[in-house]
């Protein structure tokens, strides 16, 4: 796998059958020598302790009404703060729509210049050749003060790598634990904001768990 | 106004203005998508505050004058009960129960046709659009204009493009001052021979009766006008995709319903799109071999490899006039003298309602007609499941210019439809993601293409290397 330059991933932008898309691209200077800039989207899942007791993802019966009590997604304009506590985790996503060739796959890597002041970007930093949508972002707070992020700031850098063969998160098709034919890791289908998790639809999740939640 | 009585007004308009107040404050912390909320709240909050000055001043002159006070306290509270709606709408304005990636676009687009209005966007119970705003010019609160779309299709981006049509009921004020009086004369013309057939010469009950049903015919004109003039306004910024969207609405319901005090004398759907098609789809005579403006879009498709789509808009454009071609909506108005004689002024005004809608929507930054060359590339950005959020120059300019919102809903109308061919018989479930994906696209490029209108504007406040250097 090699990482592509600036001028690769300008050509992939233009390639004509399977391009490689970013929009929207505020700035043509996102662009850098070998990643682009994203920028900090609208939309964010933020946590309710209060709401649960706790969240177990192998049992599938509550987990949907559990993540639904825990998380809340709110919307963010431009010009308005969204805050984030130390200790606290946000699901956050990137304003930059991706449309990943199948050819191509990229990470999330956050910028070092908010890792200095504590906030910790995107644990899932990988994303899948043929993905279309926003990535969704793992904000933490590791620091010590509250931190003010605003929709629109350039939060953390995309670097795409090529694949060796050709691969498609959307169209993958592979035999599942119940011998029925699944969508491989689509279980984000184009996103335009972050996701809540979808873990309960691992299909051997279950397994896993205490023997009274199968 | 007995002392007993002025004194539970009083208490009754004090709590009331209280509670209010209260809620407004706990508005005052909700979450809105846009400042026009919080901007709507503090003048609310103002005019409490001044109607809480004036019962002061009405409890202070009770002793010199009870009855004058009273029936000014009346009024306080008349007024009072007016804005009540607000909170309802208020309260429906919060982001959650609204399409929030819209409300930016919407906002401009009403700024483009309604200049000096502020908009709130809220959601409604009902199943249906609709635009009001305190009509009484003296008061400012006639500057705030309530949009409301119907919660249920909150993400429904298909249907949204109807509030273009919302956007021209304000607008014709003008236009039915002046049409209003010769229309009016003519009717009670009319309604005078008719009386005189079966009556003979009126009298003084025959001419109150006369009043009255001249009165009918107006608002029975006057609602049917509106509505054809806010459809073919509607078509004059977005096009076809009114009549598509309108169909999607209306489709649950009778095309042929007659005008009637149940259903507010709304014109039927049939003889809405009988009207847009021969007014605002129909082109210019004077088009000569460029033919209407669907031909034009239909060649624009074709030209950019889009014979399908072309073909798609073809159809659909058929299907429309196949269901106007049908006259049953025509017989039921026919059936009723009193809807046949309103609907006969409806026909000789509607050439000048268009003109009217025709000249405002051509002020905007641009319409349908002027970016129909941006579908094919908003077509193909839906086919690779992308946002249609931008034009690209050329090959070379990797921002891109942020798309046009007519061209963005004409593609999202024809990429959904070329989707239903094919796929008639797939599960329902499939046909329903898809519209969904649609929809999640189509409103994050509406958003998308705000952001980047915002951004390019503040890039061109930026001084650059080269300004600093010429002014050296």
């Amino acid at each position: 796998m090699s990482v592509l330059t600036r001028n690769a991933i300008l050509e992939q932008m233009t390639n004509p059958d399977d391009p490689l898309v970013i929009v929207p691209l505020l700035d043509e200077r996102q662009i850098g020598a070998s990643s682009v800039d994203v920028r900090l989207g609208h939309q964010f899942i933020i946590l309710r302790r209060a709401a649960v007791t706790h969240v177990d993802p192998t049992d599938r019966r509550r987990l949907a009404t559990q993540i639904q009590r825990s998380q809340h997604k709110i919307r963010v304009s431009l010009h308005e703060p969204f805050i984030i506590h130390p200790g606290q985790l946000a699901l956050g996503a990137t304003l930059e729509y991706i449309s990943l060739p199948t050819s191509l796959t990229a990470t999330v890597e956050g910028r070092s210049s908010w890792g200095r002041l504590g906030l910790i970007i995107a644990t899932a930093c990988n994303v899948d050749p043929g993905f279309k949508g926003c990535i969704t972002l793992e904000l933490v707070n590791n620091g010590e003060v509250p931190l003010v992020l605003y929709p629109g700031v350039r939060i953390a850098q995309l670097v795409f790598h090529r694949a060796e063969k050709k691969a498609s998160y959307r169209e993958e098709q592979v035999p599942s634990s119940t011998g029925q034919t699944a969508v491989a890791g689509g279980k984000y289908d184009c996103p335009v904001g972050p996701q809540f998790s979808r873990i309960d639809q691992d299909d051997e999740m279950p397994f896993w768990g205490a023997r009274d939640t199968m | 106004m007995n002392e007993s009585v002025f004194y539970r007004l009083r208490m009754l308009v004090a709590f009331e203005i209280d509670s209010f107040e209260k809620q407004l404050r706990a508005l005052g912390s909700s979450h809105f998508p846009s400042q026009v909320a919080s901007d709507f709240i503090s003048h609310l909050r103002g005019e409490l505050s001044s109607q809480r000055e004036a019962i002061a001043q009405i409890v202070l002159d009770y002793g010199d004058d009870p009855k004058g006070a009273g029936s000014r306290l009346r009024s306080e509270h008349r007024k009072l009960v007016e804005k009540l709606d607000y909170l309802d709408s208020l309260e429906n304005a919060q982001t959650q129960k609204v399409p929030w990636s819209l409300v930016p676009t919407i906002e401009r687009l009403a700024s483009e046709l309604l200049p000096r209005k502020r908009l709130l966007t809220a959601s409604t119970s009902e199943l249906n659009y609709g635009i009001r705003w305190y009509r009484s010019p003296k008061s400012a609160l006639q500057q705030f204009l309530i949009l409301e779309l119907p919660a249920i299709h909150k993400t429904n981006a298909f249907l949204h493009i109807l509030v273009g049509h919302e956007f021209f009921h304000p607008l014709l004020e003008k236009f039915f001052s002046r049409e209003t009086p010769p229309v009016v004369a003519r009717l009670r013309a009319t309604c005078q021979d008719q009386f005189a057939k079966a009556h003979g010469q009126g009298d003084l009950f025959q001419k109150q009766r006369l009043g009255e049903i001249v009165e009918i015919l107006r608002h029975i004109w006057h609602r049917a006008l509106e509505e054809l003039a806010c459809d073919m306004g509607c078509a004059a910024v977005f096009g076809p995709v009114c009549v598509f969207a309108g169909l999607a609405l209306a489709s649950g319901g009778n095309l042929d319903e007659p005008p009637s005090p149940e259903g507010r004398f709304y014109p039927p759907w049939r003889f809405r799109f009988r009207s847009v098609l021969r007014y605002a789809l129909a082109g210019e005579e004077e088009g000569g071999q460029q033919g209407s403006p669907l031909d034009v879009l239909a060649r624009v498709l074709r030209d950019a490899d889009f014979a399908e789509a072309a073909e798609i808009l073809e159809q659909q454009v058929q299907v429309i006039k196949g269901e106007t071609e049908q006259d049953t909506d025509l017989q039921g108005i026919k059936r009723l003298w009193h809807l046949r004689t309103a609907y006969e002024e409806v026909e000789k005004s509607l050439p000048s309602a268009w003109n009217y809608v025709k000249n405002r929507a051509e002020q905007m930054e641009r319409t349908w007609l002027t970016t129909m060359k941006e579908v094919p590339t908003h077509l193909r950005h839906l086919e690779l499941l992308v946002p249609p959020s931008v034009v690209r120059r050329d090959m070379d300019d990797a921002r891109g210019a942020p798309a046009s919102l007519s061209a963005i809903s004409i593609a999202a109308w024809l990429h959904q439809l070329r989707g239903e061919v094919p796929d008639k018989n797939a599960p329902a479930e499939t046909l329903l993601a898809d519209y969904q994906r649609t929809c999640r696209l189509v409103l994050k490029a509406f958003e998308d293409v705000e952001s980047k209108r915002r951004y390019d504007s503040r890039l061109q406040q930026v001084p650059t290397m080269d300004d600093a250097s010429q002014d050296r």
